[in-house]
């Protein structure tokens, strides 16, 4: 039996803090932040993931559901803090597959 | 393609890496906000980024005489004239004259609680084409209950501008570049109060634009009334 496969969309993001912060800070501000907005349900529908995170440049990328990016976006704009300090996350691009992403990346 | 703006922006001292921040998030134009009625704000031209900068004023009168005689004082100065209500007469008048561009309210619970943007307040700024602002600033650092109780009055009151064609404008009102947040994300949090997304996008970008031509037509020089200008 075929198995419709879940989409998702990819989000470049980069930080604006006081400080540089880890992988680790990154994951948990996302993962609070939108369980704050729309809960434990909300956590499991968006299913935020993030999946690469250079902390030189603090930048990296999120997955999300395909079908809640909008929720997604709000999530990032409520942190206002990570770790112990002041942040602030911005959404860069936008895309359907990393790949595409990271070509966007290099044209840009 | 879409002109972003962030109409509510209070730079400080920071005002020149604010203005690099909104470059960077996607705006194409910001307004200032100037606190005290001086001529010290930015002209409309281009800054040096590209950037288009509008002149704007939040007022904060004690009571409605006040209100009418700093706007009587202070209209053909600013492109945008905001009104912080902190009082239902000042939100009375402030709803009724037509100098007035933007609606501001408490963001603090209790005041909120006293003065909001009800029925009568959208159908008195429905008259006067007074816009209705969101600055999600005043959600951010808030805790969960405030922001709770915040959001589910917004709610309401987005439901009255609605109601009543008032138009409604989302604005960052940040005071430090960590505040700011870029065009999509400010419309995406308007999801929090029932808005869609393509009236959030138009939000914080054909709302305040046409507010802001329209204030620009009026401040050219032989403007005389809506479609009359001397020559």
């Amino acid at each position: 039996m075929p198995v419709h496969r879940k989409r998702r969309r990819y989000l470049k993001f980069w930080i604006r803090g006081e400080e540089g912060f880890s992988v680790k800070e990154v994951a948990d501000a996302i993962q609070r932040s939108t369980q704050v907005l729309f809960g434990v349900q909300g956590l499991s529908t968006i299913e935020p993931n993030l999946i690469d995170f250079d902390e030189d440049s603090q930048s990296g990328i999120l997955r999300c559901s395909h079908s809640h990016l909008r929720e997604m976006r709000a999530s990032l704009a409520f942190v206002t803090t990570m770790g112990e300090s002041a942040a602030a996350m911005h959404v860069d691009k936008v895309s359907g597959t990393i790949r595409s992403l990271k070509k966007k990346r290099e044209t840009a | 393609m879409r002109k972003f703006i962030d109409l509510h922006l209070r730079p400080g001292s920071s005002g020149k890496t604010m203005l690099q921040e909104a470059v960077r998030l996607g705006y194409s134009c910001v307004g200032l906000t100037s606190e005290n009625g001086d001529r010290g704000a930015p002209s409309k031209k281009l800054d040096e980024d590209g950037m288009d900068v509008v002149r704007r004023i939040d007022l904060r009168p004690k009571n409605a005489n006040e209100l009418t005689s700093s706007l009587r004082r202070i209209r053909r100065r600013f492109e945008i004239i905001a009104v912080e209500c902190h009082s239902k007469p000042v939100a009375r008048q402030a709803a009724r004259d037509n100098r007035v561009d933007i609606l501001n309210f408490p963001t603090q619970i209790r005041g909120r609680r006293r003065v909001r943007f009800d029925r009568q307040e959208a159908s008195l700024a429905s008259g006067t084409n007074c816009a209705y602002e969101i600055n999600l600033s005043d959600l951010l650092n808030k805790g969960s209950h405030a922001a709770s109780r915040l959001i589910s009055m917004m709610t309401v009151e987005v439901e009255n501008a609605r109601r009543y064609d008032v138009p409604v404008v989302v604005s960052s009102g940040a005071d430090e570049p960590l505040l700011m947040r870029g065009p999509r994300e400010l419309a995406a949090s308007m999801q929090l109060l029932g808005i869609g997304e393509e009236e959030s996008l138009d939000m914080v970008s054909d709302v305040p634009w046409s507010i802001v031509e329209r204030n620009r037509r009026k401040l050219v020089s032989g403007y005389v009334s809506p479609g009359v200008r001397r020559v």
